[in-house]
Formats: C-alpha cells, structure tokens, sequence
C-alpha cells in the first residue's frame, strides 16, 4: 500500500479518511483469500500435494535432464549403492579428525513475527559455537554435568541472499579425542551448541528504524544508504507484503506510527502498548546476551558418530530469559500431515541457524548422502534436539542455486530459504494510472506490475516487482510465463489477466466472484471414513477422478516454447473446453438401493447387477406355497426349478437352450432330489417341458439317465430333514456359487458377473451396514454443519 | 325371554368380537416384535460372516473410529479456573462437509418386469407435506374417488375376515357348548339342526346367568369341550347374531356354508378335492395323466419357463400345447434293449410294428387318432391329447386300410398271452400313474418307459399297456382328439423350403406395409388359440397386428408366424426385417445371425439385437444429477449409435392403473410412467432398475424404443450419439413408440418455461 500512504504523507489533512476506507475497501477484496494462500502455502511447504517441478510450465525448475532415464536401468543404482559403500570403506570415518563447522546463516522465516524484529535490528550477528561434554557422574547415575568448549565465534549473515557468497572462514573442530573411549569413560556425550549473539553494531539503530518503516509513512526519510540500495533491489509492493505475511497491521498505523508488528495484533490499544514496552526493554538486554540457542549431538554414549556431512538447519531456540512471554508467534497452525506437527511447525516458527558441517576438507555430497542423512536423522530421532533438525539435500541447493545462475539474477534468494524481503518502490515513482516513468527500473531487470482492481472496477492498486516470484507462494516461477500461469492455476480466487507493457509486463488482480470455493478434489475423500482417504497403512484403493480426460491444446503449434501469447488469448479461450469435459469426472457415485457412497474397492463390480434379488426369490416361495391344491412333492421341484432360472436366466431365454439348463440343474439340484426321493416328481417337470414342446422326449430319457447317475452317490434320507429348509439352503448355496460357465456374454460381460458375484458379499454388506452407515453420515453431515465454513 | 336372549347373542357376538380383535392386534404386535428381532439377528450375523470374510481387505468399514489421521486444525483447550486442575486439552479435526443427497424413496431392485394386478382399493393416502394436505383436499377426495371410495383398513370397525369368523363362531360355540355338553352327547351327537336349537335355547337359559357373572369365558373347559364335539355344529342363533352385525356378509345360511368350508379346510387329514397326492409320496394315487401332471401343466409359463411366473400368470395362457409333434423324436424300439426286452415277447414286435404304423398312416390319412391309452377317467376330452411320432418311422405304407388295420389288431397279441408271472406284478399308484404320463410321450417304446420308471421291467411295461389298453378297449369310444393338421413330412421336402422362402419374402413385405400403417398402436401380445382355425381375422394375433409367436397354438407355418431373420450382420440396420419389426431376434427362429449361439459359443454370435434378452446392458453409475435430482451416469464409452444401454424395467400395471397412479405421480411432479402398449404401462416408482434415474432431456444423448422380445414388449435405452464415460444419460420422454411417456413435472415446466 504504497501509494496512497504516500499521498496521505503528502496530503495528509483531507485525505485520511478518504484513504483510510479505500484501504478498506481494498483489504476487503483482497484480505480473505490473501491469508487462503498464505496458509495453502505453508502446508505446502510441508506436505507438498504435488511438485511444481513437475508442472509443465514450471520447466526451468526442474534442474534434471531425463536424459539418464532412457537408460536407467536397476542395477545401476545398486551399483551406485555398492561403490559408495565401498568408498566408505575405504575411507572409515574415524579418519576424519576434524570437523569444518561452516555457518551459513541465520534465517528468520518471514512468517514469524515474534523474530523478525531482530532481523531487522541486526544485519549480522555471532555464532558462537562451542563443543559441550556431558560428564558421567560417578554417584549419581541419574545426573550428569557439562563441561563446555569453545570451539570459535563466527560472524552470521540473517538471512543472507546467496548462500555460496557467504563463504566464511570456517571453524574447525579436532575430534581426534573424542574417539579415545579410554580417558572418556566419563564424557557421556558430545554435543556442539549454537549460541547466536547479536553484534552490536551500529547499523542496528537504521535498521530498527527501517523494521518501523515498512509500515510507516516516513520510512522514505530515515533510510541509510544500505537500506536504500535493499529497496532498490527488492521493489515489491508493501500491501502484498502485508497482505502475504498473513497479519493484520493495518488497524494501527495511524495511532501510532512507531508501533512495532507484534502490537498491531492485539486488538487492544493498551495492552499494545505494553508489548511495545517489552519489545524495547527486550532489545536493550539483548545486546549482550545469547538470544538463541541449540544443541546438537555429535556423538552419543555409545561413542557413534551421528553428524554426518551436508547443510543442517538447525532450528534455534531462544535462551530461557528471553522466551517467557513470546509465545504469539503468528503461524498458521493449521498443518496437516497429523502427528509430526509439532515438529514440522518448529521448523517454520523458529529461527533456523544453517551451517555445513564437513568431515573432509573438499566433500561433496552425492545423491546418497541424503538418503544417508535419512538414517542418522532415524537415528537420533529420540534426541530432544534433533527434532528441530533438518537436513537439506544438498542437491537442492545446487540445483536452486544453478537456476538463480539461468535468471542472470545473482541476488535471488533461494527459493524456500528465507522470505523474500519485500520492500516498496517509491510511489512517487509510479503514481496512479502511468507506468512510464519507471526510469528508476533497471532495463534489463524483470518487472511485473500487479494492478489489484477492486471496488467493482473502478480503483486500482499497482504494485511492482522485479523478480518472478508468486506474491502469495514465495515461489519462483523462474519465468514470466511459468508466474502466471502458475498464479492462473493455483490461485482461482483471483482473475489474472496478462497484459505485456512496454518495461515490463502487467498482470491485473480482481478478486474472482465466480469462485464458489466448491470442493473439486477427489469426491472420495469427502465421504470416505476417517483415516481412509488419507491413509498412511498401506495401500488403499481409488478411484482415478481426472484421467478420462486428456486436454491437448494445440500448443506446440501455436505456442512453440510456453509462450506468452498463449495467455493473452484468454478471452476467447474462456470458454475453454476443459470445464465441460470434466463435468462428468469428478463424481461420486452411490449404490441405487440405499445410496451409499460406492467405495474405490467396489467400483468396478456392478452389485445392482443380480437378476434374483433376494426379495424376488422369496417372493417366489411363497407364491407356490400358497397354492392350496399343490402337494408337498410338486412345490419343492416347482421351487428349486423357478430359483435355478431365475439364477442363470440367461441360461434360459430359448427353447434350444433348454436342455443344457435342464442338465446343469440337476448337477446343482440333483443330489438334493435325490436325498428327498423326488425323483417321479422331476420327471413330472420334464414331461411337462417335452409337453409345452420346449423339451426333446430324447432329451428327457438322457436327462433322467443324468439324474440317476447323478443321484446314484446319494442316499435317500430316512428321517426327512425339514424340505424347506434344505431348499432354502440350496437357495444359498447357489449364491454362493461362481458364475456357471455358459453364460451368453463374452468378454467383459462376462468378466462383470463373475465380479459381481464375488462382490455380493461386500453388498450385502452394505445393505446390512445401511443403517450404521447412514448414521455415520449423518454424524458428519452434522458436523460439516456445525463447522464454520472455513473457506 | 327370546328377545332377551337375542340382545344377548348380539353383545356376545361383540364381546367376543372385539376380545379376538384385541387378541390379534396383540399378537400381531408380538409377531412384529418376534420378526424384528429376528431379522436383527440375521443382519447382524450376516455381517458378522461378511467382517470375517473381509477382515483381510485392505478398506474395510469400521476399520478404525479414531481421528488420528485427520488432519489436526487446532487444539481445543478448556481452562479450568481452579488451579489444581489441569487443563483440558484435545485436538481439533475438522472433517470435510458433505454435500446433502437428493430425495430417494425406497424403490425395489429388479432386472425383469414384473407384472403386478390392478389395486382396486387405495391402500395409502400419499403424503405430500403438511400444505398440500391442507389446502388440497380435493385432491385426496378425487383420489379416493378413483378407487370407488374403498380404502385400505377404512372400515376397521366391522373387518371381518374368514380367520376372524372362524374363531368368532368357534368362540361362541364354545360359550354356548359350555354347559350343555353333556346334554349333547347324552343325546345323537348328531349335526341335525332341529334338536340343536332345541339344545341352544335351553342352554342360553343357563348361559344367561353364567354369562353376566363372568363375562370372559373359561378357556380351559371350552377347549375341552371343543376337542370332545367336534363333530357338533354351532346353533344358527350364533349365525343370525354375527349376520346382524355384519350385515355385508351374507345372510345366515351363507354363513353357515362358510363356516362349513373352512372347517373343512381346515382339517388336515382331508384332502382338497382337487389336489393329486404326491406321486413320491406314500399316498400316491393312481390317476390319469392329466391329473398327474395337473399342477405343472397349469402353472408352467412356456414363455418365461417357469412355474407361476410374475409376468404372465395373470394373463391368459394358452392351454398346453396339443401339437408336440417336433419334440417327439423317440422312435420304437426296433431291437431289443437286454435279454428279457419285451420284444423277445410273442407277438411283441408284432404289436409294436402295428402300432408304430397306425399312427404313421393316420397321420398321412389326416384322420381322427384314438390314442392307444388314454385316461379312462373324464377330462380327456379337453386335453385332446392327439400325440403323434415322428415321420421318420419305419415304413409308412400309404396302401393300408382300415380294413387291414383292424385285421392286423385282431391278430395282435394279448393280455392273456403274457406269462402270468408278468400279468402278477403289482403297480403302485405312482407307478401306474407315471405310465400313463410317459406312455403318452414315448408311445409304444416300453424300454424307454421302462428306463424312465426304473422300478418295472419293459416286459412288466408291456403286460400293464396291455391290460390298460384291454380295459380302455372296453369303454366305447376314444378320445375326440382334434385335427392333427400339418404332416410333418411335408416340411422337410424340397418343396417346403422354397414355399417358405417365398413366405419369408412376402413377410417382409408385410412388416413394412404394417409399419407405415399405424406404429402408433401397439397391442399386448397373447398367444392365439383357436384350435382347427387357421390364423384368419377371427385370430387374436392378427386383429391386434401381433405376429404369431412360438407361443402360439397355430401350426408353425402359420402365415401369420413371424419367420425370423436371415442377416449373417449385425442386425442393427432396416435391412433387417426383425430389426425393421422393432423385435429382437428370436434365438429359436434366427440361426443366421448367431441368435441361438449362447455360453461358450456367444462369441459367435454377430447379432446386436439381441441385447435385451440377453440383458447385456451397460454398467450403470447412481450420482446425483447435474439436472436435478439424482441421475444416472454411464461408467464405460458407448461408441456409437443406437447401442444398447439398458432396459427400463419396472412393474408391469394395466392402462387404467397407470391413470389412477398417474393421478399421484403428477402430484408429486415425479412419474416413472412408460406406456409399454395399449394395454400396459410400465411403472418403475416403487420396482425397477437403475435406469429410472435417467432424466429428461430435449437434447437426450439416449432414446427409448418398446420392443418385441419374445413375445413380450420391453424398453430398451438406447444411445443416440457416442457417450463417453462418465456422461449423464438422458433421453427425451415423450419421445417414444407411441409418444406416451409422462414425463417428469420439473422438465415439464422447464419446457413450458
């Protein structure tokens, strides 16, 4: 909100409150769906859904050449593995009698507001580090005393840009001791602490002033010449910043105008004050204490070597005078990935130290040393100080640093480091509506003006920036078409329109009304039980949602090299076709009988596919049995027979077909008419099909030829067990049986049947789950309901 | 005194009345309550099977009824204010909203039609929400109207029903047989209904005063009494009373008869007249064939093949076919079957031979036939049972007479020829029974009867026809059988086949003719039977513009017989004149296209008209609709044209039913009304299968057509353009053969609108 501070500065009588409600205004339109992203951001950072390396129009960020694949094979790796260990060997680690402790840095996440008052106060500060033993005490088991070493002090960037620039004198640590288990009987562990200490320099009174500036309006005024020339570097829009940063500092800037970040998030004016108070007090105790602190344990009790070489973050904790009573760190705590919560908001919330540790002089990390890292991290995971340890592949950072090397950009920031330090261009410079006097702007520096449109149209807020990074996601895009195209597709909540300027290129912002915030993921997962969606067991089944559809737009021929002129044709590709054709993917479907959700597992059988529901084979029971004039011998036949061609009905559609029916019946049923000596009985029903003419007279003889071989294991039970009850046992194990071969479709027809018989099981489990089922549902539904719509 | 005692029948007749309403009530409730129960148990252990089955499948239901794997929001603290509390802490999981479903009433899973009878009484006043009841009463009086006023348990007050009589007069009889019992049995314990007034009067007397003191009677003296009189006959003061109270039941004597029929019916050890004993049972009798095979002749469906079928058992069926000249196919046995075979008999061969050419040289002289054995007993006459052998019999001398027929009987072997030890052997009625059931199939070839009994020898086969034979020759007259009207050989001569094909050409000609002429009307099919007459004017098929199907009695090469196709294609263009007839292929009739290829040989079969016969529809997908309501979704790629989707199944209701329904449906704004033909509608409101959530569309990717399968009209949903999968189906409702689908009240207004 660079701007209209700007004029409020220079008019600052009559237009306050005009300014102040078009803040409004624009906080309105932009606030909700800013702080969307903000935390889609953060969980992102965390549990990423997908990479956007892998993103088409992300090329540049993946680093790799799938020119190795076409002749991967698996063995390699194997092989790898082998010549790595054999090294290993070759160069066991008690060899390494020295470690170079390399400190990189010290970052403050941008989000964490509680630190950012030190980042801004000091451009550097000092690591001290020094090597802690814990003593075994001899009496008290429980009980052990440390001794501390200093290993060197060293002087940390906060949040430096590039981290090869930083190339300091290491320290170095002799280890050679350590390894002596003899005099080391009483030394438990070894464990190397950080302290950082804040130097005491005299910049730190500009930047302290600059840390008030970005939200006041005499920043302009107070800046030395090094903050001057980091807001050269950095131009972005102060509003995306404050919008980005995910908290609300705007309610009192006019109060006060030197009122710190931290305070604007109390609503109450006075218990702001107090926090101010503590903040200043704070920042006078500071300058000689340690501020933050962390351990991290190098080798165990058992004399095992637990660092290994890489980058380490390392998150820092502050030392204890200093934590009481800052605790409002203002993330987002709304993470998912379940238990490991803690751990992984640590990392985002606290400030990270990052050093290189190096066993040998010139190490360079390959692929495995990360999978290697895996192991230690495993290793020493029930060490309280390792949780807020995490590795960085080392990888990453040569491919985030080669990439930055391609934007001819040697002061971009690696990309999920650090925030990007947003500064504001003079709005002098760009007052509103004209963009020509950007003269400032460097020619060969990428600009991009955010123009956020709102109020229906009729105002508009510029803001600059230089680089390509997504103003919500802190990610680089690394080119201008991969930034909106990526703010295309990843920030519905907004309409983006590209439009190329002569210095740069304008994308206008509106808020996107059409946005319903309809849920358009995977439809399983809303109706799937806990824990089965998102299972981390094992392998679920599911149901692919988006893989009908295969998009190709004509892109190579129209837009060779993901050009921009693609996205300039917006208007008449509105009404793409991609919203159509997906319409009817992205369902979730329900059983007909009780509409119930049909589950992954079940999808592909047809359970509503069987010709004798059970109501109907019931039906037909009783419907013989209330014949009156029907004796006791005729019915059973008369049962077995309707339930047989209700059963394989296809079995029955023609007169031709008949006597393999017949046959097949009596190999189902022989053996049970047999056992009821009904056998006059069955030949009744036989004579009466030669009689209708859909029965050969040939055909019967055979048929009771079959039937008396059929029958001829079995015995006629003396006492007759009770009729009905072995029909209806019958009854069921028909059901039971598989798919008789003679069925007339082919294929995948025939495929289905004998799925949805294996699957009648799992229906009828459903019928009889209905209930519970149902209940469930409603519990849910219920609880959606009582939930605030959160988006 | 009398007219006391009449008052007092009266309240006793509704004492007793309501005492057993009451009871009913009470034990239907225990019966409601006993199958409740039950049914919980089935369920629960069926589900129980079920988990043990799936335990090992990797989603299972409740699997886990924790939260652990959802994602944590926030954690929910509750800060007690007494210090030595701690506080109460728990992670907030925030589970996903669901969307609210669609309305779905209960409807009944079915994949073939069901027809059901008309409801003559309104068995439930639909409810339509609060306001319609409300301000809509018209509605509900024009609905009742529509059934004649009679509505379902309308009259609970004076129900009564055989049940309830029964028990009623038995109650009372036992109250008034309470004390003078042993009057009764002092005197003829007989029925006569003179002296048992006289009893009654008296015995009201006493009852008058017992029956003020104690109104509910003893139960344990009167069963006993009951038990001990059971050949005694409620008084007709018991009848008059119950006939003043009901007054729609009939008079007093018609009660009476009642009353006797049940009790009839309800002893166990008479059996119904008209049932057969068990032929497997120990009381099998010996009857003639008709009655043997009574129950299955009467309840087979030759068109579904089963007994007492849902679709056509309320429709006319044909008696059984006379003519099973074409499954006939055992011949006489010309050579013996072992060495006791009945033709090493004397004069067997003799016998057999005669025999096997009389029939052979009445078919060729079309004459009347006299069966050899026919039931002696009556009901023959209407089975007209002219059974025939096959053509192929040895020699048909077209020479012989009548006169060298019955020389050649004369001289034909006897009775008293046989060995007497086969002349001795008993038949059982099971025996004697199943012989004239076979003997009628398989004619004169006793080893194949023999075979089939498995309890005689041929030889024993041969004395017993013989001794049937003796004593049917004694009765005057055989069967009148009727005209065996087609010789079997001719159909096998050259001759034959060209007439046929020259049949099947005019036939095409016809099907065209018939459907540029009125397609709009379409008339049920019923086989025709009209036994002597040629398919004419006066036939049932041909008024209606049915063809005659396999189902018919007429002969098959009936002009009226639909022939089948001959397409060696696909039978999905006009060239093909079943697909021309809107029938499907008839598997018995065409053999061209591959309609009678089935099981392991279905991969032969090229016809694509055959889908709804053989059910070979596509996978259906329930979600709810992007339209309204549900709707139903396809799950695979229909790839082009006219390709067969599903068939519209649904309960089978006459035309004045569907108006009566259709009264509803329209209230509700939601019919699954679907006129099948003239006579029928298909209604798949409360039956059906998925198909039914199709929704209307004036752009439809689908169309409905009412086929000819089998004799039967179905509703086939066919594509109208390629459907990927995943797509909605639709087709537009009242486009259809006769353009009658009532379509549904939201598109209806969407139309209007």
């Amino acid at each position: 909100m660079p701007r209209p501070k700007k004029i409020d500065k220079q008019r600052k009588e009559d237009v306050v409150p005009d300014l102040r409600q078009d803040r409004e205004e624009f906080l309105r339109m932009f606030e909700k769906p800013t702080q969307i992203y903000r935390f889609l951001r953060a969980r992102h950072c965390i549990s990423p859904t997908f990479l956007h390396r892998s993103l088409l129009y992300m090329l540049k960020r993946n680093s790799r050449t799938h020119a190795r694949r076409q002749k991967f094979k698996v063995g390699d790796m194997l092989e790898a593995c082998i010549t790595k260990q054999s090294t290993d060997k070759l160069l066991p680690q008690q060899q390494y009698d020295q470690l170079k402790i390399l400190v990189l840095g010290f970052c403050i996440d941008p989000g964490v507001r509680s630190e950012n008052n030190v980042g801004r106060k000091f451009s550097s500060l000092e690591t001290q580090v020094s090597l802690r033993k814990t003593h075994r005490c001899r009496r008290k088991d429980g009980e052990s005393s440390h001794t501390e070493e200093l290993v060197g002090i060293t002087d940390t960037p906060i949040n430096p840009r590039n981290v090869d620039a930083y190339e300091e004198d290491p320290l170095y640590l002799s280890t050679t001791h350590m390894y002596q288990t003899g005099d080391g009987t009483s030394v438990k562990n070894y464990s190397l602490v950080f302290r950082v200490y804040e130097s005491n320099d005299n910049e730190s009174e500009s930047e302290s002033d600059f840390s008030d500036s970005d939200n006041s309006d005499n920043w302009s005024d107070g800046p030395g010449g090094r903050k001057r020339k980091r807001k050269e570097d950095d131009p972005a829009g102060i509003s995306l910043k404050n919008l980005t940063t995910g908290t609300r500092r705007r309610r009192t800037i006019h109060d006060d105008d030197k009122q710190d970040d931290d305070d604007d998030e109390e609503p109450v004016n006075g218990s702001s004050k107090k926090f101010k108070k503590n903040h200043n007090e704070k920042s006078c105790t500071l300058t000689t204490n340690a501020v933050y602190e962390a351990e991290l344990v190098m080798f165990n009790s058992e004399k095992q070597l637990l660092l290994s070489d890489g980058e380490y973050e390392l998150s820092l904790t502050r030392t204890k005078s200093e934590g009481v009573g800052r605790k409002r760190n203002a993330t987002w705590e709304a993470l998912d990935g379940g238990r490991d919560i803690e751990l992984l908001s640590t990392m985002n919330s606290a400030p990270v130290l990052k050093f290189k540790l190096c066993w040998s002089a010139n190490e360079k990390p390959g692929p495995l040393s990360a999978s290697e890292n895996g192991d230690t991290k495993n290793a020493t995971s029930d060490e309280p100080e390792t949780k807020r340890m995490r590795r960085r592949p080392s990888v990453k950072t040569n491919a985030a640093s080669e990439t930055n090397g391609d934007t001819d950009k040697p002061n971009t920031l690696p990309v999920e480091l650090v925030e990007y330090r947003k500064s504001k261009l003079q709005s002098a410079t760009f007052p509103k509506g004209d963009r020509d006097e950007d003269s400032v702007m460097s020619e060969d520096k990428v600009l991009v003006y955010y123009q956020f449109i709102y109020n229906s149209e009729t105002q508009q807020q510029t803001e600059a920036r230089e680089d390509l990074f997504c103003p919500w996601c802190q990610l680089n895009c690394m080119t201008l078409y991969g930034l909106i195209k990526h703010l295309k597709l990843c920030h519905p909540r907004f309409n983006f329109t590209y439009s190329p300027q002569q210095h740069g290129s304008c994308i206008e912002v509106s808020v996107n009304e059409c946005y319903d915030g309809s849920y358009c993921g995977n439809p399983q997962f809303i109706f799937a039980q806990p824990g089965m969606a998102f299972s981390r067991r094992g392998p679920v089944h599911r149901i692919e949602v988006t893989d009908t559809l295969v998009y190709r737009p004509r892109r190579e021929r129209r837009c060779a090299n993901l050009a921009l002129a693609e996205l300039l044709e917006k208007e008449e590709n509105d009404a793409s076709p991609t919203a159509h054709y997906t319409a009817g993917h992205h369902r979730l479907y329900f059983h007909s009988r009780n509409a119930v959700p049909i589950r992954p597992c079940e999808f592909e059988g047809d359970s509503e596919d069987e010709a004798d529901p059970d109501w109907l084979r019931a039906y037909t029971k009783r419907m013989l049995d209330e014949f009156t004039d029907v004796n006791e011998g005729e019915k059973p036949v008369m049962k077995l027979w309707n339930l047989y061609i209700m059963k394989n009905w296809w079995g029955c559609i023609a007169d031709a077909q008949l006597f393999s029916s017949c046959r097949t019946f009596l190999d189902l049923y022989g053996p049970l008419i047999a056992r009821h000596s009904l056998r006059n009985n069955l030949l009744l029903h036989f004579v009466t099909l030669v009689d209708f003419g859909v029965l050969k007279a040939s055909a019967l003889i055979s048929l009771m030829e079959h039937f008396d071989h059929v029958a001829s294991t079995v015995t006629p039970i003396s006492p007759k067990r009770e009729l009905a009850d072995d029909i209806a046992q019958a009854d069921m194990e028909l059901q039971l049986l598989p798919a008789l071969p003679d069925q007339p479709r082919a294929g995948s027809r025939a495929k289905r049947v004998s799925v949805g018989d294996t699957k009648m099981g799992s229906m009828d489990f459903y019928e009889h789950n209905m209930s519970s089922q149902v209940d469930r549902l409603h519990a849910i539904i219920n609880h959606a309901e009582t939930k605030p719509q959160s988006q | 005194m009398s007219s006391g005692k009449k008052i007092d029948w009266k309240k006793r007749v509704r004492q007793e009345y309501f005492r057993l309403r009451q009871h009913k009530r009470f034990q239907r409730s225990d019966n409601i309550k006993h199958a409740f129960t039950k049914n919980r148990g089935v369920i629960t252990e069926r589900a129980n099977k079920l988990n043990e089955e799936t335990k090992f499948e990797a989603q299972l239901f409740e699997k886990d009824n924790s939260f652990d794997d959802d994602p944590v929001t926030k954690s929910c603290v509750v800060k007690s204010s007494v210090h030595s509390f701690r506080d109460q802490a728990v992670p907030l999981y925030t589970l996903n909203s669901v969307p609210s479903l669609p309305v779905c009433y209960t409807w009944v899973p079915l994949q073939q039609n069901f027809m059901v009878e008309d409801e003559t009484i309104l068995h439930n006043i639909p409810y339509m929400g609060d306001e319609v009841l409300d301000e809509d009463g018209a509605f509900i009086e024009e609905l009742i109207k529509n059934y004649d006023g009679k509505v379902h348990g309308d009259r609970e007050g004076d129900f009564i029903n055989d049940e309830l009589f029964l028990e009623l007069v038995q109650g009372l009889h036992e109250i008034s047989a309470e004390k003078p019992t042993r009057k009764l049995r002092s005197r003829n314990g007989a029925s006569e209904k003179g002296k048992y007034t006289d009893t009654t009067d008296s015995s009201a007397d006493e009852d008058d005063t017992s029956a003020d003191t104690d109104d509910p009677p003893p139960s344990s003296p009167a069963a006993e009494s009951s038990s001990q009189e059971s050949t005694s006959f409620p008084c007709d003061e018991i009848f008059t009373a119950i006939a003043d109270l009901f007054p729609d039941k009939g008079t007093v004597d018609d009660l009476k008869d009642k009353y006797k029929e049940l009790t009839e019916v309800l002893d166990p050890h008479t059996v119904v007249p008209d049932c057969t004993p068990n032929i497997d049972g120990p009381e099998a009798k010996s009857v003639p064939r008709e009655r043997a095979l009574h129950s299955f002749h009467e309840l087979f469906c030759r068109r579904c093949y089963k007994y007492d079928c849902f679709q056509h058992s309320h429709t006319y069926r044909p008696p059984v076919k006379a003519n099973r000249r074409k499954t006939l196919d055992v011949r006489a046995p010309s050579d013996a079957c072992k060495n006791n075979c009945f033709l090493l008999l004397d004069g067997a061969k003799e016998f057999n031979l005669f025999h096997s050419r009389s029939s052979s040289s009445r078919q060729a002289s079309n004459r009347k036939y006299r069966p050899l054995v026919v039931g002696a007993a009556g009901g023959t006459t209407t089975s007209g049972s002219s059974s025939g052998s096959r053509p192929s019999t040895p020699t048909p001398s077209e020479s012989e007479t009548d006169t060298t027929e019955e020389r050649d009987s004369s001289n034909l072997i006897k009775l008293e020829d046989l060995p007497q030890q086969l002349r001795d052997v008993e038949w059982d009625g099971a025996e004697s029974s199943l012989f004239r059931v076979l003997h009628e199939t398989f004619l004169t070839n006793f080893c194949a009867i023999s075979k089939l009994l498995k309890t005689k020898t041929c030889q024993e086969v041969f004395a017993f026809a013989l001794r049937e034979s003796s004593t049917l020759n004694s009765q005057p007259g055989g069967a009148g059988g009727r005209l065996s009207v087609d010789p079997d050989s001719l159909e096998f001569s050259p001759a034959k086949k060209k007439r046929k094909h020259r049949l099947w050409s005019l036939h095409a000609r016809r099907i065209q003719q018939k459907k540029d002429n009125s397609s709009s009307h379409v008339y049920n099919y019923q086989p025709c039977y009209h036994p002597g007459q040629p398919c004419d004017n006066s036939c049932q098929c041909v008024a209606l513009g049915n063809f005659c199907e396999k189902f018919c009695q007429c002969p098959s090469d009936c002009h009226n017989r639909f022939p089948g196709c001959r397409c060696k294609a696909q039978c999905n263009t006009k060239q093909c004149p079943c697909y021309l007839a809107v029938r499907e292929c008839d598997s018995d009739l065409c053999t061209h296209c591959g309609a009678d290829q089935f099981g392991e040989n279905a991969s032969k079969c090229s016809c694509k008209n055959v889908m709804i016969q053989r059910g070979m529809h596509k996978h259906l997908l329930l979600a709810p609709s992007d339209v309204a309501g549900w709707g139903i979704y396809i799950k695979e790629d229909v790839n082009g044209k006219n390709e067969f989707i599903s068939e519209y199944c649904g309960e089978i209701i006459s035309q004045d039913e569907a108006d009566r329904r259709g009264k509803v449906y329209d209230k509700y704004m939601c019919s699954f009304l679907f006129n099948l033909n003239n006579d029928f509608v298909v209604d798949a409101t409360r039956k059906g299968n998925k198909i039914r959530f199709a929704n209307h569309s004036v752009n439809p990717n689908c169309y409905a057509k009412v086929m000819m399968v089998n004799g039967d009209h179905r509703i086939g949903i066919f594509s109208n353009r390629p459907i990927q999968a995943g797509e909605e189906l639709f087709f537009d409702y009242r486009y259809s053969q006769s353009d009658a689908m009532k379509y549904v009240g939201i598109e209806r207004e969407m139309e209007a609108a």
